[in-house]
């Protein structure tokens, strides 16, 4: 027997209004004999839990069954296994990390993409086809997929426009200004104004470093 | 290519506003219902649904289907940024006119309320977004620019606020109603970035739209033509470029829409475009040829944009009034104009409304012009 009040989890619960078998529907109880044998996903109560804390999801599950089914009072006894120990396979192991309710698993943050600095210039290239100017060292041109050679450009640009960003965004507090850099014979970046302050467009500036990841500049005399 | 005739046969939309504690297949469910229920089309008259959404979860386009009568027949999901339900739009549109299809449901759906508690999280793998640039930082870098070149007072901004506020007010599903705000009200709102306050800015909004689109009946007193339905994905947005980022992107895809059907801007009779932020409408009203550059902030106070001037735009209340669910904008935008081309838009109604341009463009990929614009064209029921 299955489950069918397990909302959002049981695709066997039919979704709450059904517009097109007869446009109007009336409420209809499907808990009022369930039983904790299986749960809506098809898992039998003997499957393998890998850990206590799954043993709690699976408690709650029933729990919110009982609750909402008043005339149900038996909760069967749930069947919970010790986690996995260094007993078990490498394979089971490695399995069970993918899949773990046990260990929180941050994923590891995608790849930075950010443009960056050497020396003080932006580290990019140049198409030898098309002349396309990129703020990374891509090895094919971004804009027409010729070949490229690594071109490093700045220290200085002009500000095509900036604004005070009063958001706070990840790592970044409030207020804080971006900047977008058309850098001299080379790509517009955006970056972060040192010092706080909006520059006007054709604003120049010279590249001071990296904050966070972030480029930055600051006005040319300041 | 020979093609066929396209009509939008029924129209629905669900609330907009913040409903976290409904799924978001209800809120597709209620917007397909009223589409379909208008058209007087049976689901088992349907033959494919395409289905635009940014954040909606994986599956989704499935229990939407499922839960609606339409299990069975190919889903597809679309993502273009802000103008993912619009591409589903132009798709269905594609579909129908090259005969691969004969009744397309073109859906958009989107929950913002369970996925961000605040503005948007700009995407870690992009490099702009990785730098911060959220969606109202990338709009406030060209307001800010906008308003030096042009030398103009950043105020003027605020009054595409207040005339689309204005006009959400009288749309009963708008996510923001009541009295709508003053200039300096406007104004006086808490700072975003760069010139744009927060009723310069779309709220967060949860909702969902829905668009029968089929051959056209030209004698129906109900279709509503698409006379042609126009979609550019934008090149690169490079230092050797000029224009506000998205522009030529809107210009070039306004002007094919023009040249395919041999109107010109003048011909429009109302508007629904896209006003994520209030430099938005004014850009791409620009971008469309309504105003020349620079000239495009005075629509809005000069009264031609308001409704009761000679062409109303963004009559709904706009994304700045009804809200953004990101991947519905696009039906509920066009929802509005078939209502406007058939004489239903009520307290908000645009007289004698037989032209309409449906515009939105989304992006937010780092140098990128735009990830998507869709410009649509559409003709009234003979009244």
């Amino acid at each position: 027997m299955q489950l069918q009040c397990e909302e959002r989890i049981c695709d066997l619960n039919p979704p709450p209004p059904c517009f097109f078998k007869g446009k109007s529907t009336i409420a209809v109880d499907h808990c009022s004999a369930p039983s904790v044998e299986s749960c809506g996903l098809g898992h039998e109560s003997t499957d393998v839990h890998t850990s206590s804390v799954a043993g709690d999801r699976w408690q709650r599950r029933a729990d919110d069954v009982k609750e909402s089914c008043p005339g149900h009072t038996d909760t069967p006894a749930l069947e919970v296994r010790e986690p996995l120990t260094a007993g078990h396979s490498k394979l089971l192991l490695e399995a069970a990390t993918c899949l773990s309710e046990v260990v929180p698993v941050t994923p590891p943050t995608p790849a930075d993409p950010r443009p960056c600095l050497i020396g003080g210039r932006i580290a990019g290239s140049t198409c030898t086809a098309c002349g396309h100017n990129a703020a990374r060292r891509h090895p094919r041109c971004e804009r027409c997929l010729g070949n490229t050679i690594a071109t490093d450009f700045g220290p200085t640009g002009v500000v095509w426009s900036s604004a005070t960003v009063h958001l706070r965004i990840g790592e970044l507090t409030p207020p804080f200004v971006l900047a977008y850099i058309d850098v001299d014979a080379g790509p517009r970046v955006l970056a972060q104004v040192v010092g706080g302050n909006e520059i006007p467009a054709g604003g120049l500036v010279r590249f001071t470093g990296e904050e966070n990841g972030n480029l930055t500049v600051k006005a040319v005399g300041q | 290519m020979s093609s066929r005739r396209v009509g939008i046969a029924g129209v629905g939309t669900s609330s907009f506003g913040r409903f976290p504690e409904q799924r978001i297949e209800e809120l597709a469910w209620e917007a397909i219902a009223e589409a379909i229920d208008d058209s007087g089309l049976s689901v088992s008259e349907f033959d494919a649904a395409f289905v635009g959404s940014v954040f909606g979860p994986p599956g989704v386009a499935n229990r939407v289907l499922a839960g609606a009568g339409l299990g069975g027949i190919p889903a597809f999901k679309i993502e273009a940024a802000c103008a993912s339900g619009t591409v589903a739009l132009h798709e269905a549109q594609h579909a129908v006119a090259s005969g691969r299809y004969d009744n397309v449901l073109a859906i958009g759906v989107e929950q913002l309320s369970t996925k961000f508690a605040g503005p948007i999280v700009p995407e870690p793998g992009d490099p702009e977004g990785r730098a911060g640039l959220a969606m109202p930082a990338l709009y406030a870098l060209q307001a800010s620019r906008y308003v030096q070149q042009h030398q103009l007072d950043a105020a003027l901004l605020a009054e595409v606020a207040v005339k689309n506020k204005a006009h959400g007010a009288l749309n009963p599903r708008a996510h923001l109603s009541g009295t709508p705000p003053t200039s300096a009200e406007v104004l006086e709102s808490r700072p975003i970035a760069g010139p744009l306050t927060l009723l310069q800015c779309c709220p967060m909004s949860d909702g969902a739209g829905a668009a029968v689109v089929t051959t056209l009946n030209a004698s129906s007193n109900s279709h509503v033509e698409i006379m042609t339905s126009q979609f550019s994905s934008g090149p690169l947005w490079t230092s050797v470029d000029d224009a506000p980022w998205g522009f030529r992107t809107v210009a070039s895809t306004a002007a094919r829409a023009f040249t395919e059907t041999g109107l010109s801007v003048q011909d429009v009779d109302v508007f629904e475009v896209h006003d994520a932020f209030t430099i938005g409408e004014i850009l791409t009203l620009e971008a469309i040829g309504v105003a020349a550059q620079g000239q495009g902030a005075e629509l809005a106070p000069s009264g031609h944009t308001q409704l009761g001037g000679p062409q109303p735009v963004n009559p709904s209340g706009g994304l700045l009034s009804r809200g953004h669910p990101l991947g519905s904008t696009g039906l509920a935008q066009t929802a509005e104009l078939v209502w406007q081309l058939r004489g239903q838009a009520a307290d908000r109604q645009v007289a004698d409304a037989e032209i309409a341009l449906l515009e939105t463009m989304g992006g937010g990929a780092a140098g990128v012009d735009a990830n998507a614009c869709v410009i649509a064209l559409l003709r009234g029921p003979t009244r």
